[in-house]
């Protein structure tokens, strides 16, 4: 008897244990941030397209699929596909355009997505080869934005000995704002007295490449935020990141007035061009 | 009379042994003394005697140990020397030196490798490794070596016999590790040493480049043409007890270390065929080191180059001392032997300047194309019937008549045709008696996988004696095209460059994909052409175009490049060349020395002008990039010869 109770207590225990875990979990129509994390435009070729393997003097058809995961839109977007041999695969058309894909949002969550059909001519073989493999290149390219936000502490009498009422974090680590391109740390550098200077450092951690960064739009609270990209020629909200070196620290500076801390927000726009490239590879056999 | 009751006699005869040792010669003592001792102190212990660790090696027996009683400094000289030639390894390194110096290439080769060394040296190499208490019993080795030697050389080699002759191998070796709880299965494996030492010797190496087509590298040279592999045995499995063994043995290492170059280990290929006897093997070696021009020992010129005052002072680079010194004897040898002049005569100077000339122009090189397993091959065969010897009565007439099968496999369907030509010389090169094809000829060969060809040799004065019989077969108006692949990048900003170059490399360009291809037929043609001949990536900024184009003939094969009818190259319209002889070329004619060449250059030349799409990709195509192959065509004779050891016995007539 005291078995049979132990073993229908343990029975009800699990059985509590799967409701909490199935009860627990987000509810999407509660509001789901996108904005975090590192999300990008992802690009896939659907199977069997193009085939394994490509016979001589054969069609064959390479479809790829274009699926924005970022949460932003993207515009301007253009794929080709670089580096096939015309002698062995001649692809028309090799470029092809996705004008725009939305981004995931509360009413899209999933992301818009897109199917571009490529269609080629495979050629002859050389001599009595066995077989020809072309690699070649998946290129994407696009334009797109990122937006950061979050609330610091600021406090013009930093060294004084009462409470101030908010703690100034020094520095601040970020996982990423819904996109490639993201505001990865924030440091916090007040001047008593005279301003506060804000170091964020803008990287691209997705799997493409970011070119120009332009800083939209910078705001401290309902006020414009005075910003400038270091070692930026010319236009100082112009970052051009380079292949080696995909970050770019830019230095906002806000006047201190008032002696009192204060919780406020920054929130920054980027727009920038980003380029993704795969490599991968067709195979011509006899 | 078991072994333990023989003790007494064996300490006893240590002490004698003592004796005899102050009184008669000191190898005789020392001999019996170590014996003696050994196995008295293995008795005292409650071992077994006869372990045989010190036997040989002479580490107490020579070393001058008893010396220190007294004996005069000549005697111990005299005890060292006696001493190093009780070692049967010295003795069989001479003997491998000895082979290699005056046997090697000759019609004994096979034979002494075979039937004299190989034995020798397993003996060698088993006693060696008792010494060194790998092994105790050598038994199964010899079984191995035996049954090895019976069935390569006695048993024809053939595949349906090797497996009868493992079965029986493997039944006989697992009786004998049976009985011995598998200690003697270890020299049944340390046979293997010799078997592949002897492989070496009579030329594997050489068969192996012939067989897959790679390369000749350095390395390989100075293993056909210096590496005597017997006596480098004989040099492994010598002791180190002794002072003149010692000095043997640090010789053997400079004279390794001098001659062998860093490794070059090409890829592997596919071969399916019978296994070659020694002839083809020796064969291989001989073409091979025909193929390769006649230079300075390797060791003699690093020695010189060492030892040189240019030492002294200054900055010096051995290896460019060693190059030159190299290059040097090469010259001379044409000039000198083959070309017959004399030296430090205005002829032979003149000679050498020419050889220098043609050696200082570009020579690319190429690989053999990956994605082509079958190309064009012909050979001689000679089939179970072909009759090496004959024997006639004086007054018979003479019938004698050699038929060899001339196999050709055709992958490309070409239309070849071959014409076959036949003559026999004495050893001694005086006496040539001329021969007459009575089988069809020319024959021609169309289709993927003609019918072999009989081919049907006959002299046309009687024989008498031995003779070397040459056949020869000269496919005519062969074709063999190469391919080369490059990148056109134009004229990119440096930004674009740095991303776009390393993507380009790692897609089209990994290992040696930036190198021509072409299929492995008898020869083909290698080319290169961009910015540098080794830069895939070709590079235009602001349009200007300076690009260097080299093409050479490499010969493939074991044959002779008798003949070139047409050079061309393919995929170039829109190309501006400074010289026209880059794009297409007639019938070219060939020296004799360069149709023996490996790599005959071809021509070298600057591209002016690139068609616009090619220019400016980015303009012109809307790609970053555009990438094309281009092709390079020869039509050439090509002459295939094989030589037979012929005889012909005339006995007395019969009344």
């Amino acid at each position: 008897m005291t078995h049979l109770m132990t073993g229908r207590h343990i029975l009800l225990v699990l059985l509590v244990i799967l409701a909490f875990l199935a009860g627990c979990g987000e509810d999407g129509r509660q509001g789901q941030d996108f904005r975090q994390g590192i999300s990008e435009v992802e690009f896939r070729l659907l199977d069997n397209a193009p085939p394994e393997r490509i016979y001589p003097r054969s069609q064959f058809t390479i479809v790829v699929e274009v699926h924005n995961l970022a949460a932003y839109d993207v515009a301007d977007g253009e794929l080709s596909i670089l580096g096939l041999n015309d002698k062995y695969f001649l692809l028309s058309p090799a470029e092809q355009d996705f004008s725009e894909l939305l981004g995931r949002s509360l009413t899209n969550p999933g992301g818009d997505k897109v199917f571009l059909q490529f269609t080629g001519v495979a050629g002859e073989l050389f001599q009595n080869a066995e077989e020809y493999v072309g690699n070649y290149f998946l290129k994407a390219s696009y334009r797109t934005r990122a937006e950061f936000t979050d609330s610091l502490c600021v406090n013009p009498s930093l060294y004084e000995v009462y409470d101030s009422g908010c703690k100034v974090e020094r520095q601040k680590t970020y996982g990423g704002q819904g996109a490639p391109l993201a505001v990865s740390r924030l440091e916090e550098i007040i001047v008593p007295g005279e301003e506060v200077e804000l170091r964020l450092t803008v990287a691209n951690r997705g799997r493409g490449k970011a070119g120009s960064v332009l800083l939209s739009s910078a705001r401290l609270g309902t006020e414009d935020l005075a910003c400038e990209f270091q070692d930026a020629a010319g236009n100082k909200r112009l970052a051009e990141l380079r292949p080696e070196r995909q970050e770019a620290v830019l230095i906002c500076r806000h006047p201190l007035r008032g002696s009192a801390a204060f919780m406020t927000t920054i929130s920054l726009e980027f727009l920038y061009d980003y380029e993704v490239k795969q490599q991968h590879r067709l195979r011509l056999v006899k | 009379m078991g072994w333990r009751d023989k003790l007494p006699t064996f300490a006893k005869g240590a002490a004698q042994a003592k004796a005899v040792e102050t009184r008669a010669a000191p190898i005789v003592g020392k001999v019996v003394e170590k014996i003696s001792i050994t196995a008295g102190k293995e008795a005292g212990a409650g071992k077994k005697a006869g372990t045989k660790k010190d036997a040989g090696i002479g580490k107490e027996a020579g070393t001058g140990k008893r010396a220190g009683d007294g004996k005069d400094a000549g005697a111990v000289a005299g005890a060292q020397a006696l001493g190093a030639l009780r070692s049967f390894s010295l003795v069989f390194l001479v003997l491998g030196l000895i082979h290699f110096l005056f046997l090697r290439g000759s019609g004994a080769h096979a034979f002494v490798s075979g039937f004299i060394l190989l034995p020798l040296g397993a003996w060698v190499w088993f006693n060696y490794l008792k010494s060194q208490n790998v092994m105790e019993r050598t038994t199964g080795g010899w079984v191995v070596i035996v049954a090895f030697i019976s069935w390569y050389f006695l048993l024809g080699r053939s595949l349906s016999n090797l497996t009868y002759v493992i079965a029986v191998l493997g039944g006989i070796l697992a009786l004998y590790g049976v009985g011995t709880s598998g200690s003697g299965l270890k020299s049944a494996a340390a046979a293997i040493v010799p078997g592949i030492i002897f492989f070496l010797d009579v030329g594997l190496f050489s068969w192996i480049l012939n067989q897959f087509g790679w390369g000749i590298t350095p390395l390989a040279e100075s293993l056909i043409l210096f590496m005597p592999w017997w006596a480098l045995l004989g040099f492994f499995c010598l002791p180190v007890e002794n002072i003149i063994l010692n000095g043997v043995k640090v010789l053997g290492v400079i004279y390794l270390v001098s001659v062998l170059a860093v490794p070059y280990i090409p890829d592997f290929g596919h071969f399916d065929q019978a296994i070659p006897g020694p002839e083809e093997f020796l064969e291989a070696e001989k073409a091979l080191r025909e193929r390769l021009p006649e230079r300075e020992n390797r060791f003699i010129s690093n020695m010189k180059c060492i030892f040189s005052g240019d030492m002294l002072g200054g900055s010096f680079n051995i290896q460019q001392c060693v190059e030159q010194r190299q290059l040097d004897s090469e010259l001379y040898h044409i000039c000198q032997k083959v070309e017959g002049h004399m030296p430090r005569t205005k002829p032979f100077n003149e000679c050498v300047e020419r050889q220098r000339a043609l050696r200082a122009k570009v020579v690319v090189s190429g690989i053999q194309d990956p994605t082509i397993r079958e190309p064009t091959t012909a050979k001689f065969e000679l089939g179970d019937y072909f009759q090496a010897k004959t024997i006639r009565r004086s007054n018979e007439p003479f019938r004698t008549r050699y038929a060899a099968t001339f196999v050709v496999s055709n992958p490309r369907k070409l239309d070849l045709a071959v014409e076959f030509s036949c003559h026999l010389s004495r050893k001694s090169g005086r006496e040539n008696v001329s021969g007459r094809i009575s089988s069809l000829n020319p024959i021609s060969f169309r289709g993927g996988n003609p019918p072999p060809a009989a081919v049907v040799c006959e002299p046309e004065s009687e024989l008498n004696g031995s003779y070397t019989l040459v056949l020869e077969a000269t496919v005519r108006n062969m074709e063999t095209i190469s391919r080369l692949t490059r990148a056109f990048i134009g004229g990119q900003d440096e930004r674009r460059k740095e991303e776009l170059i390393p993507d380009i490399r790692l897609a089209h360009f990994p290992g040696q994909q930036h190198i021509s291809q072409g299929p492995a037929d008898f020869a083909r043609v290698n080319f290169a052409f961009g910015n540098s001949l080794e830069n895939p990536i070709i590079e235009t900024p602001g349009g200007s175009v300076s690009l260097l184009f080299s093409a050479a003939i490499e010969n493939l094969g074991r044959g002779t490049l008798s003949k070139v009818h047409l050079y061309q190259l393919k995929g170039v319209e829109g190309f501006t060349f400074d010289h026209p002889s880059c794009v297409e070329s007639g019938e070219i004619k060939l020296y004799l020395e360069q149709q023996r060449q490996d790599r005959i250059h071809l021509a070298t030349c600057f591209i002016e002008g690139l068609p616009p799409e090619l220019l400016d990709p980015e303009t012109y195509l809307g790609k970053e990039y555009e990438l094309r192959e281009f092709e390079a065509l020869m039509r050439y004779d090509y002459t295939i010869r094989k030589e037979v050891q012929v005889e012909e016995k005339v006995l007395e007539a019969t009344s």
